[in-house]
């Protein structure tokens, strides 16, 4: 279980054309590389904000993957308002 | 001898581009008139440099290498990578000859920049030069301050990179404009988003107007992390000061633009 594994896959995402193509496509190649678990696997293609931000995943990673995920804007607002005040970013 | 002709600070919030329409009129129209004002006033001053400073939202950098700060040396710049944010993919000229400058000036000074010769261009450069030099044909220097995965810079570190750039502008025989971008309060991406700490932002464009360095670079970082993540980013007006200490702030508007997910304010320094 790596949060780490989980950003490097995000990073990727968000600047790598061949793993948006793959990801768009639910290919497992999409996640190749990574050493992501099963289950992390899993939620990535889940679209799961929830539990990834409840991970620790960085907001500014987080809100680009819900883009690649399909996740409108006003959605992915309201799937986190709930998680409101559950963690502070600190300096 | 150059100068450092005009030195101003603003606001990159994405939505500025991609839903601009968004604010309520009043606070839409009093943002962009205040950009009209500071693209006026840039262009009056005809800067023959663009220095640019800006965080990165992990399009360049990453966890697996994150410098403090980074000087492009691209000759030309390519931006932005956000298709959503609705601007034209643009072609925008490096000075990597002024930025090599800047980088061994701030070995000599103490600040020593990690460099980087092929940065693309996202949202905190590309809304600002869109709103102050639509034409993009002002060469730019981009220096990315991290701003996004502490360990940051301390405030202090990013004030003396402004005097490393007072230094080599006021060497140089170009004129020199220089543009700190971001903040103020913001949680982008996160639960918060839409939340704007008005009392923040509001606190920190007075301490402006009247530069105390000392209260200004001790701001306690647990105050500026209450106000979001995003208000990390007072790090470019910071550095902005820091080349211009002598010059007083303007603000041109502050707006808690909740479309925007930003306290957004444009301030110029006179």
């Amino acid at each position: 279980m790596s949060l780490l594994g989980i950003e490097t896959f995000m990073y990727r995402l968000k600047n790598d054309p061949a793993v948006q193509i793959a990801f768009a496509k639910r290919s497992a190649v999409a996640y190749r590389g990574f050493e992501l678990t099963p289950e992390e696997i899993s939620t990535l293609q889940a679209g799961d904000v929830v539990a990834l931000y409840r991970r620790g995943v960085h907001p500014l990673l987080l809100a680009p993957y819900s883009r690649y995920a399909g996740i409108p804007r006003l959605k992915y607002q309201g799937l986190l308002a709930p998680l409101k005040g559950l963690r502070q970013l600190s300096s | 001898m150059g100068q450092i002709v005009f030195a101003a600070a603003l606001s990159h919030a994405p939505g500025i581009a991609a839903f601009p329409e968004a604010p309520p009129r009043d606070k839409r129209e009093r943002f962009f008139a205040a950009a009209n004002v500071a693209r006026q006033s840039l262009e009056l001053a005809q800067p023959e440099v663009l220095v640019v400073l800006a965080p990165d939202h992990f399009t360049n950098f990453f966890v697996d290498n994150m410098p403090a700060f980074c000087i492009g040396l691209n000759d030309t710049y390519v931006g932005p990578v956000e298709e959503w944010l609705k601007l034209e993919r643009r072609t925008v000229p490096g000075s990597s000859q002024i930025a090599a400058d800047i980088l061994l000036t701030s070995f000599e000074h103490g600040v020593d920049l990690a460099f980087a010769k092929a940065l693309r261009l996202e949202h905190g450069v590309m809304v600002p030069l869109t709103l102050l030099t639509p034409a993009m044909d002002i060469p730019i220097v981009w220096i990315m301050l991290n701003c996004q995965v502490p360990p940051l810079p301390p405030l202090r570190r990013c004030w003396q990179l402004g005097c490393v750039l007072r230094t080599v502008a006021d060497r140089r025989p170009e004129r020199f404009a220089i543009i700190g971008t971001g903040g103020l309060s913001h949680h982008p991406g996160a639960p918060e988003m839409g939340e704007i700490d008005e009392e923040f932002d509001r606190t920190f464009l007075r301490q402006l107007e009247r530069p105390e360095k000392d209260l200004l670079l001790s701001m306690p970082s647990e105050r500026v992390d209450r106000a979001g993540f995003g208000a990390w980013e007072i790090r470019q007006w910071l550095a902005v000061v820091g080349a211009v200490p002598e010059r007083r702030a303007h603000t041109l508007m502050y707006e808690a633009i909740h479309e925007w997910d930003t306290g957004c304010a444009i301030t110029v320094f006179n």
